[in-house]
């Protein structure tokens, strides 16, 4: 009973995750520029990282894998939005340009 | 379980392929980091997956030494994005 | 002192490597730790580790989680923009002054920003963030400075120091 539970609810997460990432990447295909890009990566990318591994570290129990699990999520929610705002800047600062839907629309 | 362990690596692999489109066709270098960015994710993903189906709890250290790499090539590339250069202070041009 | 704080990080890192722990592993990771603490300490924490007290470490737990929990409607947000065909965005880029004065708080609600539904730092000078915004109504926290209170409510009063 226990363990029907576990793996049930460890597969809605993996599916959940896995679907995450499916809109992070349909989202790098089709926004249109690198910002709105970076928008759909850090917070899909998160989500979907940290779902998959919550699943994978509840099918894993809480021992030595599981806790190396949980060391992995933590990584992935630290790291995906410091490497958003690193990589946001570095573009804002060489120049690029966002898109705009109406050209000549500057925000204030 | 195993096999949705399986399908999972498969779908993870062929977003990653998809995502791969990204860096190639750019069409800036921000986008293509980004995209690498992306890929460095979902391999993290794959390899803890991978572990867990093929039963190798070394694929979890693997998994974590990755993970730390791949932050750290995004945190340089966009150093070099900024910057000009790998080494040295973090200053603007 | 530094070299003992920055060893003790290492250390429970290892930790966390090593879970199906031997006596062997904790000698090791010990020796290990402050051998790389010696070399780490320069680069770590180059101005003095942050002070650590217990109301300040709640407040981080607490505000740790409630990023955590802010990740899942940003996603699904995005999600709704990405897979409506004819993606109504309509992005604008803002600038707002921090109200915030510490660092560490800033840094904060950098991350905040970041993770909550369409909007995304872009950079931060002088107290001055500039954020990316997918529409222009998505700055309204931030403009409005709910955002700001948050954090003051769960991190300020223990930073201000």
């Amino acid at each position: 009973m226990m363990a029907a539970i576990q793996a049930t609810l460890a597969g809605l997460l993996i599916v959940a995750g896995a679907a995450f990432f499916f809109i992070g990447t349909i989202g790098l295909l089709r926004l249109p520029d690198f910002y709105t890009r970076v928008h759909a990566v850090t917070k899909c990318d998160a989500l979907g990282a940290g779902l998959v591994l919550l699943g994978l570290a509840i099918l894993a129990g809480f021992d030595g894998s599981g806790i190396r699990i949980i060391a992995l999520i933590a990584l992935v929610l630290l790291s995906s939005p410091t490497a958003g705002h690193a990589l946001a800047r570095a573009a804002w600062r060489a120049g690029l340009e966002p898109w705009y839907r109406k050209s000549g629309h500057v925000g204030q | 379980m195993t096999t949705l362990l399986w399908g999972t690596i498969l779908f993870l692999l062929v977003n990653a392929f998809v995502c791969l489109w990204r860096a190639l066709a750019g069409p800036t270098l921000p986008d293509r980091i980004l995209a690498a960015n992306v890929i460095g994710t979902k391999t993290l993903v794959v390899l803890v997956l991978l572990g867990l189906a093929l039963d190798q709890g070394l694929w979890l250290d693997v998994a974590l030494v990755y993970g730390l790499l791949s932050f750290t090539v995004t945190l340089v590339f966009s150093r070099f994005l900024e910057t000009g250069r790998i080494r040295g202070v973090w200053e603007s041009k | 002192m530094r070299v003992v704080q920055v060893a003790a990080v290492i250390f429970v890192f290892w930790l966390v490597l090593a879970v199906p722990l031997a006596p062997v592993d904790l000698v090791w990771g010990a020796l290990v730790s402050i051998l790389v603490g010696f070399w780490a300490a320069e680069l770590l924490w180059a101005d003095g580790a942050p002070a650590l007290s217990l109301r300040r470490l709640a407040g981080l737990v607490i505000y740790t989680l409630e990023l955590i929990r802010s990740i899942v409607p940003a996603a699904l947000q995005v999600a709704r923009v990405i897979l409506q065909p004819t993606m109504p965005i309509d992005p604008v880029v803002i600038k707002h002054r921090m109200r915030l004065n510490h660092e560490f708080t800033r840094v904060a609600l950098a991350n905040s920003i970041t993770l909550t539904p369409g909007t995304h730092c872009v950079d931060s000078e002088n107290g001055v963030l500039t954020i990316h915004c997918l529409d222009e109504h998505f700055a309204n926290p931030v403009r409005d400075g709910r955002l700001e209170d948050r954090i003051t409510r769960v991190l300020q009063r223990e930073t201000m120091s």
